[in-house]
Formats: C-alpha cells, sequence, structure tokens
C-alpha cells in the first residue's frame, strides 16, 4: 500500500481540527443546519464564480463560495429577525434544500452550455477528492484553523458565556455581537476552505459527529472543544489511509474513491463507538463526587 | 391608580410611558414605575401579566416601542455587570458542558479582561456565592444532572457571585422546596441589609406580605406600586386579578389571599 500525498494527509487533518473546532461550538449553537446551509450554498457560488470568470483557479472559485456562504448565512439572520417564529431549525431549513436545488440548476445548464469544459475539476467540490487536493488546501485549512483555535482559546470564557445565556453575557457586558459575529465568519471561511477535501455535500456532517462523539465523555467546556478537534485531527489522520486502502482493494488507484464520505464516515463510527462505548474521562457516567452518603 | 413614589429613597430602577409590543399585541402598556434603591420588591400579577417582560425590558435585554428606562441613574446599556439577573431556569439549556462550580464562575467573568486567567478572587467569589445556596458540595455536578430546584440555586449562585448591587430574579422558587425557600428568603433579607436591591418576580402573595417592603402590582399596566402595606389592598389586588380573585375570598382555602385580612 502506497502512503497518501503529503499534501492531502496534512489537508484532512487540516480539515478534521477546524471541524471538530468549529463542530463544537456550532453544537453549542444550535446552529449545525447553519452549517449544513452554509456549506451547500458554497455550490452554486463556485459555479456562479466559475460561470462569471470561466477560470478554474481556486481563489477564484473560494471566493465565490464564500460570498455565497455568507450571502445565505446573512438571509437566515435576517429572516430569523424578521419572523422571530423561525428561530431555531425553521430559517435554515427552509433554505437548506433551496440552496443546493440552486447549484443542481446551474449545473445542469452549464453542463448544456459549456460542453465539459472544467467539470471534473468542479466535480470534486460535491464529494471531495483526494486527487484535487493542493498544498494551497492544506495551508489554508492549517491556517484558518490556527486563528479560530487562538481565538476561541483567547476568548473560552466569553463564548461559554454567550453559548450558555446569551442574556447573561450581555449584562455582563461581554462582547456578544462581536464574538457570535467572528463566530459567524469562522464558520463561513472553514466550510469554503474544506470544499476540495471533504466537499459540501457531507460537510455539515463532521460538524455534527465530532462534538457528539465528544459530548458523551466531558461536562467542561473547554474539555467539550479540545476533545472535539482532537478526535477530528484523529479522522482526518485515518481518511487518507482507508482511501487508498479502499482504491487498492478495487482498483482504482488515484481516482474514484471521494474523500468527503469517507471521512464522514469515520466520524460517524467514532461518534456511534463515543456514544454506546465507554467513559474515556469521567469514568461513571454519572459524576457522583461531593455529594453526602 | 397612580403608583406612590417612594418619599426616602432614590430609585434603582425608573421607568418613564415605557410600551413594549409583540407584534401587535402590548405587553406593557404605558408603565411608569419607580423602584426605591435598597428595597426588596415584589413584581406580583397574573400570567400574561408581562412580569417577565418587565424585567427583560428594564436590563436592556428587550427594545421598548416607547418610553424611557434609567438603572442606578443611567441609562439600562450603561450599567452592565452592575446588575445579576436570575431568569427562569426554562430559558437555557442544561446539557451544556459545565459544572454547578462553571456556573457560579461564570457571574465573575465579565469583571475580568480576557488576557487574565481566574484569579483566586473570582474563584473565592463563586465559592462563597455556592455557600450561601447551600451547593457547595455539589461543585464538580454536572449541571445536567441537577434537579429543578438545584438548577435554580445554581442560578442564584451564578447572579451571586457577580456581587452586583442590584438583583433581578424570575420566579426564583419555581420547583424549590418549601424550607430551602425559606432559607433563600434569608438571604434576600440579608442581601437587602446590606445594601442591595432585589426585583422579585413572586407569585406567593403570603410571603409578599410578610416579607417584602416594596410591590408592584401589573397586569400589562401597573395598577399599582408602593410599599407592600398599603399597596397590598383587596381593592388592588382584585384590580390586578380580575374579579374571579374576589369570588375566591369567600370561599376560605381556595385562594391565595387567605388569612390575608384579619
Amino acid at each position: 500500500m502506497t502512503s497518501p500525498d503529503g499534501a492531502v494527509l496534512c489537508a484532512c487533518i487540516g480539515a478534521g481540527l477546524l471541524y471538530g473546532l468549529l463542530g463544537s461550538i456550532t453544537h453549542l449553537r444550535r446552529q449545525s443546519l447553519r452549517g449544513d446551509v452554509l456549506a451547500h450554498a458554497a455550490w452554486p457560488g463556485v459555479l456562479v464564480a466559475f460561470a462569471i470568470t470561466g477560470e478554474r483557479s481556486p481563489l477564484v472559485l473560494a471566493l465565490g463560495a464564500f460570498v455565497f456562504s455568507v450571502g445565505f448565512g446573512l438571509v437566515i439572520t435576517w429572516l430569523e429577525r424578521l419572523f422571530p417564529r423561525l428561530k431555531g431549525d425553521g430559517a435554515p431549513a427552509l433554505l437548506l434544500s433551496g440552496s443546493f436545488a440552486l447549484g443542481s440548476v446551474l449545473w445542469s445548464l452549464m453542463q448544456r452550455h459549456l460542453e465539459g469544459l472544467g467539470q471534473a475539476g468542479l466535480k470534486s467540490f460535491l464529494l471531495g477528492q483526494a486527487a484535487a487536493v493542493q498544498w494551497l488546501d492544506a495551508w489554508t485549512l492549517l491556517g484558518v484553523f490556527s486563528a479560530a483555535g487562538l481565538f476561541v482559546f483567547f476568548l473560552r470564557r466569553d463564548i461559554a458565556g454567550i453559548l450558555f445565556d446569551r442574556d447573561q453575557a450581555f449584562l455582563l457586558g461581554q462582547p456578544v455581537l462581536a464574538v457570535e459575529w467572528v463566530l459567524d465568519l469562522l464558520l463561513a471561511l472553514g466550510v469554503v476552505c474544506g470544499l476540495q477535501v471533504v466537499g459540501m455535500v457531507v460537510l455539515s456532517a463532521l460538524l455534527v459527529a465530532l462534538p457528539l462523539a465528544a459530548m458523551p465523555h466531558t461536562s467542561r467546556f473547554g474539555t467539550f472543544v479540545l476533545l472535539s478537534t482532537l478526535l477530528g485531527a484523529l479522522v482526518g489522520l485515518i481518511t487518507p489511509w482507508m482511501v487508498i486502502l479502499l482504491e487498492s482493494t478495487f482498483g482504482h488507484p488515484g481516482r474514484g474513491v471521494p474523500t468527503g464520505p469517507i471521512f464522514v464516515l469515520l466520524a460517524t463510527l467514532v461518534a456511534m463507538a463515543s456514544l454506546f462505548g465507554p467513559r474515556i474521562f469521567s469514568g461513571p457516567r454519572t459524576d457522583t463526587s461531593g455529594i453526602q452518603p | 391608580m397612580a403608583e406612590e413614589p417612594h418619599p426616602l429613597k432614590e430609585p434603582a430602577v425608573r421607568l418613564e410611558d415605557v410600551t413594549v409590543a409583540y407584534g401587535d399585541r402590548p405587553a406593557l402598556w404605558d408603565v411608569d414605575l419607580e423602584i426605591p434603591k435598597g428595597s426588596l420588591t415584589a413584581v406580583v400579577g397574573p400570567n400574561g401579566a408581562g412580569k417577565t417582560t418587565l424585567m427583560k425590558t428594564m436590563l436592556g435585554l428587550l427594545k421598548p416601542a416607547t418610553g424611557r428606562i434609567e438603572i442606578l441613574g443611567k441609562p439600562a446599556q450603561g450599567c452592565r455587570g452592575k446588575v445579576a439577573f436570575v431568569p427562569q431556569r426554562g430559558s437555557v439549556d442544561w446539557d451544556y458542558p459545565a459544572t454547578v462550580g462553571d456556573l457560579a464562575l461564570m457571574g465573575t467573568h465579565g469583571s475580568l479582561p480576557w488576557w487574565k486567567p481566574l484569579g483566586e478572587n473570582e474563584k473565592r467569589r463563586a465559592r462563597q456565592a455556592l455557600e450561601l445556596v447551600d451547593l457547595a458540595n455539589l461543585a464538580d455536578r454536572p449541571i445536567n444532572q441537577l434537579s429543578g430546584g438545584q438548577q435554580q440555586r445554581a442560578f442564584l449562585a451564578r447572579a451571586l457571585s457577580q456581587e452586583a448591587p442590584l438583583l433581578v430574579l424570575d420566579e426564583p422558587f419555581q420547583g424549590i422546596d418549601a424550607s430551602t425557600e425559606r432559607a433563600i428568603l434569608d438571604l434576600f433579607r440579608k442581601l437587602r441589609e446590606k445594601g442591595n436591591t432585589l426585583i422579585v418576580v413572586h407569585h406567593d402573595l403570603h410571603t409578599v406580605r410578610d416579607l417584602f417592603d416594596y410591590c408592584v402590582l401589573l397586569n400589562v399596566r401597573v395598577v399599582a406600586a408602593g410599599p407592600t402595606e398599603s399597596t397590598m389592598n383587596e381593592e388592588n389586588l382584585r384590580a390586578t386579578y380580575g374579579p374571579r380573585l374576589g369570588l375566591d375570598l369567600k370561599r376560605p382555602g381556595n385562594s391565595p389571599l387567605d388569612g390575608m385580612w384579619k
């Protein structure tokens, strides 16, 4: 069995770290579905960027994806503010399939008009493709992860307070709006720079699976975020090996098996094992320390 | 009936012409209110009277359609950190990864800049707060393993560790047993003696009469506000709760007002 390409390995680990971290935050904000919308909105974004410029350079496509992700994020926020009843799942659920449908319509229109020009490259954004991953992807993922990690580390008290009780955080004078704004931005950035590795269709499953894997093992905010991040790195480390193993076993070396679904399958396995398996840190499920007999 | 301003003390909270609406339904209508500094004030009224809305509006968490609000002499936005709020415990997700100790520490976070780690002072404040509500032995317990009453007390500890001069509490006795309620009411009295102002949404009219020195009767409008002695009378209560309460008054055993009048 050959070893995976260095860029692919680093990009997968970077994606794991980033989505473990962002996932733990979105989970506590109850915004997993919002992450799903941002990822799906990247698809029409990529296509529009390609249609306008005719270029396949990753920066141009990423910019298109970013603009659409942020745009859809703003629409969700706007709808929730306008119609308080849509709070929670309402607004994202409304836009989720819509954003992907928009991408699919654009995709079929473009196929007819562009006669296969650049299709292969664009298609890798759907499910992720190891062959399409470059060092630029790896550095971007690790860079965004470092920025997000530093932000969460230094503002951990503010973030923990805001996620638990927003009103209270306001009253304590914590920078609620600024922190929420940066977290939204990091989520949009994070989603966009992982498209090549994980793909937009299954990306949000990572945002859900990794924190769920961490949840049963801790009742501290810091440990929860850290554990979710590290489990992401672990899954990211295994993914490229798994892709190579499957490709060599089933005879399509270098093409065919998309990285995204493998990534998500492994993360789901880890989450299931963690939900049903023994606790890692705290030992018993029920912490009875300090209770008088 | 207009409220009688407390003659002796300057107000901790002042509301002028405050109206709050959800959609086109007013939740609070033209509220003028002054709550004196250093008082233990009860806010009383039937379900849907706008009690929680009043609390949230006076704290600056809800924007009124009209009106002016001052807390401790400043606009609501200007007194961040000086007001502690104990919301109804259903307002947060108790599956959040935190321990009782973490919750108590959260009250101290506002006074700490982001680059400083938690110091001895913050930990001491949190510990004292937990002792006051009798939860010190559960400091390491995850908050999703608390009973309703314990959750309520953990919320109270978070507010106490903030050491704010003004405490606003929304139904703090929900799910709390009688002896704990006594202990917490004692705690309220001690806090008032130290010069704190407490504003409590409360349902038990007996304890309001016995323990609170100021009260606000609310039913979308302020029906009456003033010292409990002179404000909690039959006429005002009937104006607040409606005529059904008046009927119940004549049947002992059925009314929250039993025994209030000798």
